[in-house]
């Protein structure tokens, strides 16, 4: 045991340096794949098949390089069988685990497992599975023994078993993309099974080099390579490069090493200045291989990608100078066909933060798609932002909650990417892209120069959006702008005319009042003097003396009203707390006889209301006023009368409204009732001047009086006041007064 | 001996009117057509009784009394009794005019014989 850890013990056999080398390739492989997805159960299985592949290779590494076969053979009986032995359940296990078989299929995997652990215990302990070491041209081999020849018949079983679930799911697969997946890894175990050729010089005494591992390591990058490239690695472009720099290297190197096996008498026989210039040479040409030609064939096979690297430039350049919508759409769109050759293509926008998105570029041109933004799918793009390849959806788990949906757009947008346009966390629109006119599926290289380009392009969109967008805005104040200019024009104009009106008004007062007061004195001198004539009884002609006294008393009235309408009361009186109510019952109480006499019928109608600032007397006239104006409609329509009126309290306003069933008042009319001397009675009959008077006492009140009608069917007075406490005065009690004024 | 009355208006065809009415009745009737005027005849004369009116250009009917009680306290006499006419309600005047205690304050135009009522009840005729 002790001879062999000694470095005596082995020699460097250039046979074991290959098996070394691809057994480290094809461990870092199953690391690889393994740190791609570390809870897959199928990531994970491959790995512990690589564990194994790995054991059974440094296992055989040790053997070649061993001097002693004793040692050979202990190395063989413990690692290398113990790779051998547990490959076949390996790679069966691996075929469940890819294929979801392992409910259905975990007894015989695990009897596989117990066999094979039962092969490598008896090869340990006895000497029936590996009987000795013998000795060949590329270093020891084992024989087999009884056991061991078992052993393969086991290992071919699992094989089989393996192959055939691969077969069978191969047939059943529906899906084109899962198919092809499937057909790559059921080639590679028919290539992988020529690795068997190894155990030819196991069960015989055939000269045959075993160079099972190199067809394992194929076997190998093919199942890596079908793993990882449905999971958007960039394994494609690693695999070819190495198998690329590998190739190249070999044209310089393996010459080199030629010339140096077969010319090292040469070489030593060489004076040292030739020798220095050899090696200078060689320097100088490793030199130039590593500046160029290594850089020339990179950038030759990896001219796609500095391709789209260009374009990606071009694209962005031409992007700047774009401002508007259908010139930038128009763009991207061209980009991405120009470079792929996509025969269909359709990019969704969305106008504004809610609604639907639309197509609005397409190629074929005219393609029509209305998508919500509600789907489930577009919200899980607006949420992961990330490029979705249709392929993937079937393979990869993170697509599972909305495969369904994503297959379902997938099929109505006819796509086989969708690259969603995101900016600040908010979907802007989508680009789908169909099949390549090849037929060729998107590379690594090419999804990612398309997430790439979708972001830019999103932030271009968005931009021209928000601008379109600002328009839009300025457009819309501009005309809400202006509406509202014309509004207050309008008011403003109004306002001028009621202003106008009111200055009118104000000036026939002025006027009025100054008339009035001059014609004052020389009425109470004709009327002091009509009188003073009657009294001393020296004029014969009395009856004219009367209608001078009658004249001059009318003309009084005049008088007395005009100076009211300016504000210059006769009498005056103090603002005291009324209580409209008490107002409205003496009006009644003083109008009932005469009313009754007429056959007109007077409903007083009071409710609780509070008391306002005002001359009980004024009031009063305003009412009688109202009142009497109202007898005269009726009067006219020659129906039985009736006149109502009612009192109220809103928001802080006393509102007393006298109603009657007379003629009414023409449309036309209504706007200038309350104008002085205009009237529509008789002359002699009215003023003009009674509604003025009306209306001024209720200004002085700062109180609000309006009219309304309906010609032919009455109308009504409402006279508005500003309660001077919130809470009405007087109740209940009203009723019966109310009663009483009822006739 | 007849009583005395003085009137104080700026409107001729009143001032006019007032005399021919109290002198039928039967009084000494005075007439100032200013304030300057009936302050200077005040202090001439005794009289019983003034009609004045209240709203006249330059001082007022209230400022033509007061002044005319002020010279008669000054000379020791009793204030004259007023009866106040005015064609129209100012609120502020009237109160200054009432604070001077008068007969009566009678708008314009009146009522003769409500007028003579209280002026012969005022300065009964002898």
């Amino acid at each position: 045991m002790s001879e062999a850890v000694k470095l005596s013990s082995y020699f460097l056999n250039l046979y074991a340096v290959p098996v070394a080398v691809v057994s480290s390739l094809i461990l870092a492989t199953g690391l690889f794949v393994f740190l791609q997805q570390k809870r897959s159960p199928t990531n994970c299985s491959f790995f512990f098949l690589c564990l194994c592949i790995g054991f059974w290779l440094y296992g055989i590494s040790a053997v070649y390089c061993s001097r002693d076969p004793e040692i050979a053979l202990r190395w063989y009986r413990w690692v290398t069988f113990l790779g051998v032995a547990h490959i076949a359940p390996m790679v069966y296990l691996f075929s469940v685990q890819w294929l979801k078989l392992y409910e259905n299929q975990k007894r015989w995997v695990k009897g596989s497992f117990v066999l094979a652990a039962l092969f490598y215990f008896t090869s340990v302990t006895t000497p029936f599975g590996i009987v000795k070491m013998r000795e060949h041209f590329w270093g020891f081999y084992p024989e087999y023994g009884v056991a061991g020849r078992v052993f393969l018949v086991f290992f071919f079983a699992s094989f089989l078993a393996a192959f055939l679930n691969f077969f069978s799911a191969l047939r059943k697969e529906a899906d084109s993309l899962r198919k092809r997946q499937i057909g790559l890894i059921t080639v590679a175990f028919l290539i992988s099974v020529t690795g068997s050729v190894d155990y030819l010089p196991k069960i015989s005494s055939w000269e045959l080099y075993p160079f099972g591992y190199l067809c394992v390591l194929s076997w190998i990058l093919m199942v890596a390579y079908s793993i990882v490239r449905y999971r958007m690695m960039d394994i494609e472009t690693v695999i070819h490069k190495t198998i690329m720099w590998s190739i190249v290297s070999s044209v310089f190197t393996i010459p080199l090493i030629l010339f140096s096996y077969f010319g090292k008498e040469t070489l030593i026989d060489l004076q040292p200045i030739s020798f220095t210039g050899i090696v200078i040479g060689l320097v100088i040409l490793f030199g130039v291989y590593a500046r160029y030609v290594q850089p020339a064939i990179d950038h030759l096979f990896q001219r796609r990608r500095w391709d789209l690297l260009r374009a990606y430039e071009r694209f962005t350049d031409e992007l700047v100078h774009l401002r508007d919508l259908g010139e930038l759409t128009g763009h991207i769109v061209q980009t991405i066909k120009g470079i792929f050759y996509v025969q269909e293509m359709s990019l969704l926008l969305s106008k504004d933060e809610k609604g639907g998105f639309d197509c609005v570029k397409s190629v074929p041109e005219g393609t029509r798609l209305h998508v919500e933004r509600s789907t489930a799918f577009f919200s899980w793009l607006e949420r992961n932002d990330v490029l979705v390849v249709r392929e993937y959806l079937e393979l990869d788990p993170k697509y599972e909650l909305i495969k369904d949906e994503a297959r379902k757009y997938f099929e109505s947008a006819n796509g086989q990417l969708c690259l969603p346009l995101v900016v600040s966390g908010r979907l802007l629109g989508v680009i789908n892209i169909g099949q390549k006119a090849n037929l060729k599926p998107f590379g690594a290289a090419e999804t990612n120069f398309l997430s790439d380009l979708r972001r830019t392009a999103a932030i271009a969109l968005s931009n021209s959006l928000r601008s379109i967008q600002m328009q839009e805005n300025l457009r819309r104040w501009n005309v809400e702008l202006e509406k509202k200019v014309e509004e207050r024009t309008k008011e403003l104009k109004e306002t001028q005319a009621q202003l106008v009106q009111a200055e009118k008004l104000a000036s026939i007062g002025t006027l009025a009042g100054g008339i009035a007061h001059e014609i004052n004195n020389p009425l109470t001198a004709v009327l002091t003097n009509a009188q003073m004539l009657k009294m001393s009884g020296e004029v014969e002609d009395k009856e004219s003396l009367d209608l001078i006294e009658e004249g001059a008393k009318r003309c009084k009235t005049i008088i007395e009203k005009l100076m009211k309408y300016a504000r210059k009361t006769v009498e005056v009186e103090r603002f005291q707390e009324v209580d409209v109510n008490k107002v409205v019952e003496t009006v009644c109480n003083f109008l009932e006889y005469q009313l009754k006499q007429e056959n007109i019928e007077v409903i007083a109608a009071p409710s609780k209301v509070g008391p306002v600032s005002g001359i009980a007397n004024e009031l009063e006239q305003v009412l009688t006023n109202l009142i009497l104006n109202s007898r005269d409609a009726i009067r006219d329509s020659g129906r039985k009368g009736r006149v109502e009126i009612k009192t109220d309290q809103q928001n802080g306003f006393v509102n007393v409204t006298i109603s009657d069933n007379g003629v009414g008042i023409k449309k036309e009319t209504l706007s200038r009732i309350f104008d002085p001397f205009y009237t529509t009675k008789d002359v002699g009959k009215g003023t003009g001047l009674g509604l003025t008077i009306c209306a001024a006492i209720v200004e002085k009140h700062k109180g609000n009086i309006s009219a309304a009608s309906e010609e032919g069917r009455g109308a009504s007075f409402t006279i508005q006041f500003l309660a001077t406490k919130g809470e009405p005065l007087s109740g209940k009690n009203n009723e019966e007064e109310d009663l009483s004024c009822r006739r | 001996m007849k009583k005395k009355i003085l009137v104080v208006d700026d409107e001729e065809l009143l001032t006019r009117t007032f005399a021919r009415l109290l002198e039928k009745r039967n009084y000494e009737v005075l007439v100032a057509s200013r304030a300057e005027d009936a302050l200077i005849m005040a202090e001439e004369e005794n009289f019983d009784l003034i009609l004045c009116d209240i709203r006249m250009p330059g001082r007022n009917g209230v400022e033509t009394i007061r002044d005319i009680r002020a010279l008669r306290e000054r000379d020791g006499k009793s204030p004259v009794p007023v009866i106040f006419l005015t064609g129209f309600a100012d609120g502020a005047l009237e109160e200054e005019a009432q604070a001077l205690k008068p007969i009566a304050y009678v708008f314009k135009p009146f009522d003769t014989v409500k007028l003579l009522e209280l002026v012969e009840s005022a300065v009964p005729i002898t």
